[in-house]
């Protein structure tokens, strides 16, 4: 994996304001969720949204974020892979992280993740399927839309 | 505690509710025409802006980009998002966003400086721990015009979180001769999930209205994250327009924000609204704006009294009908 850098709080400023460059910045983005600072976690989610999308060769390292222990790391890994380029690798990497054993938040994460690709494939409609017949009830919720949506 | 179940997802939930501030019918006073509804007016100065008297309320909304610590240290930025809350008897907030919970009580100071008496009231901490940080909503108020306060407010509850920040519901009404009473809903959409936010948006108005009853002065306000025309099942909800439709991000480039109202409940709207430019009401450059928000305060003109929409023509009947 690339390395990594977490960022200032005026470096999270400034890529809330240009969703190119903060696209070219993803990974280190999603460094910056470890901060302990709230505010800088909060810029560093506002520059996540800007992104319209992530080019492919940034897409294996956001996919190693995904196997991060940190939940909003893996959540916003989830969130930015649904802008990848590389549609299909990214979709396996976020069916994979609904499939898991982590949080239902996290799972919940994912689920929504899923609802931003244009074509679901028959894993992830498997993956979702199964969490739609859990207990978790908003897993199931968010999961039952998704296969709605599809 | 009263709850009611008005959707399979989502039960409201009153924190502290207090009395429901009623309204007292006096003699008979015709209403405002109201004009056809541009939602256009942009206004440069302060000089501008409709004035704040016993005929006139202010209501307003205004994003502040990431209100926390380093916002705070800044005195010019606070000077400035002090001047713009002291035009509005009620101005929304949205993305307050410290732990520290003297934020509020720190621009409050800044806002009461020169000897004005506004007040807040403040949501919890909402949001998901899975996007890593929380926002708080807040109304602020101005207490020589508006009662209001915390226990007159509370959170929409959403079991099955299909909303990112649930919105903060607060009750208010004027000290006019005629007091006008009305309920604001503050919202910030999570831009990536407005496709399903919106139609839920929908939901929770119908019913915060129809638990409000007989209060039908509901108005709901704040960073939609989608213009007129793309609001979905809200614009479908009969009556129910967004008053603004001008830019309102600093860049001027989307309409983001927004205050919309039932337009045959809340007559008290004279038909004057829009949005505030920073650049032009603080002499600024757009970086200048942009250290202040990246979106522009919005703001609508009501009638500083409860407007009646009906009179009795028989004698010895009470002087004003109230819908």
């Amino acid at each position: 994996m690339t390395a990594t850098t977490q960022l200032t709080l005026e470096q999270v400023q400034e890529l809330a304001r240009s969703p190119k460059r903060a696209a070219e910045q993803a990974v280190n983005l999603l460094a910056t969720f470890q901060s302990t600072d709230e505010e800088v976690r909060a810029w560093a989610s506002d520059a996540l949204v800007a992104i319209e999308s992530i080019p492919a060769h940034l897409v294996p390292d956001v996919v190693d974020a995904t196997g991060a222990p940190d939940d909003v790391v893996v959540c916003s890994a989830c969130k930015l892979l649904a802008k990848a380029e590389d549609a299909a690798t990214a979709q396996q990497a976020v069916c994979d992280v609904l499939a898991s054993e982590r949080s239902g938040a996290v799972r919940t994460e994912a689920a929504r993740a899923l609802d931003k690709f244009s074509e679901l494939t028959d894993e992830s409609i498997t993956a979702l399927q199964d969490a739609a017949q859990g207990s978790d009830a908003r897993l199931a919720h968010i999961a039952q839309r998704t296969l709605d949506n599809s | 505690m009263r709850s009611i179940p008005f959707y399979p997802m989502m039960v409201l939930l009153l924190i502290g509710l207090g009395g429901y501030l009623g309204c007292d019918p006096g003699s008979l006073k015709l209403p405002f025409d109201t004009s056809a509804l541009t939602g256009g007016d942009t206004i440069t100065s302060v000089s501008s802006l409709p004035a704040r008297d016993g005929e006139r309320l202010l209501l307003g909304s205004f994003n502040l980009e990431r209100l926390g610590p380093s916002k705070l240290s800044e005195p010019t930025t606070m000077e400035r998002i002090a001047k713009v809350i002291q035009q509005f008897d009620v101005i929304a907030l949205q993305e307050i966003t410290s732990k520290d919970q003297t934020t509020l009580p720190q621009l409050l100071k800044w806002v009461n400086r020169s000897g004005r008496k506004y007040d807040y009231v403040i949501s919890e901490r909402i949001g998901r721990a899975a996007s890593g940080y929380y926002e708080q909503y807040a109304f602020v108020f101005d207490t020589e015009r508006v009662n209001g306060g915390k226990e007159y407010c509370y959170v929409v509850q959403d079991d099955l979180d299909v909303l990112h920040r649930e919105p903060f519901v607060g009750r208010f009404q004027t000290k006019g001769r005629y007091p006008f009473g009305f309920t604001l809903i503050n919202i910030h959409t999570d831009p990536d999930e407005i496709k399903y936010e919106l139609d839920v948006l929908a939901d929770v108005f119908i019913n915060v209205r129809s638990f409000e009853h007989p209060e039908d002065d509901v108005i709901l306000l704040g960073d939609l994250n989608a213009g007129p025309g793309k609001l979905q099942r809200l614009e479908q909800i009969r009556n129910f327009v967004p008053l603004i439709h001008a830019p309102t991000n600093t860049r001027g480039t989307k309409t983001l924000d927004n205050i919309m109202i039932d337009t045959q409940s809340t007559v008290e709207f004279t038909g004057r609204s829009g949005t505030i430019n920073l650049e032009e009401m603080f002499r600024v450059d757009l970086a200048g704006a942009e250290d202040i928000s990246d979106h522009l305060p919005v703001w609508a003109e009501f009638s500083f009294n409860e407007t009646p929409t009906s009179v009795s023509a028989m004698a010895g009947a009470a002087g004003r009908t109230r819908r």
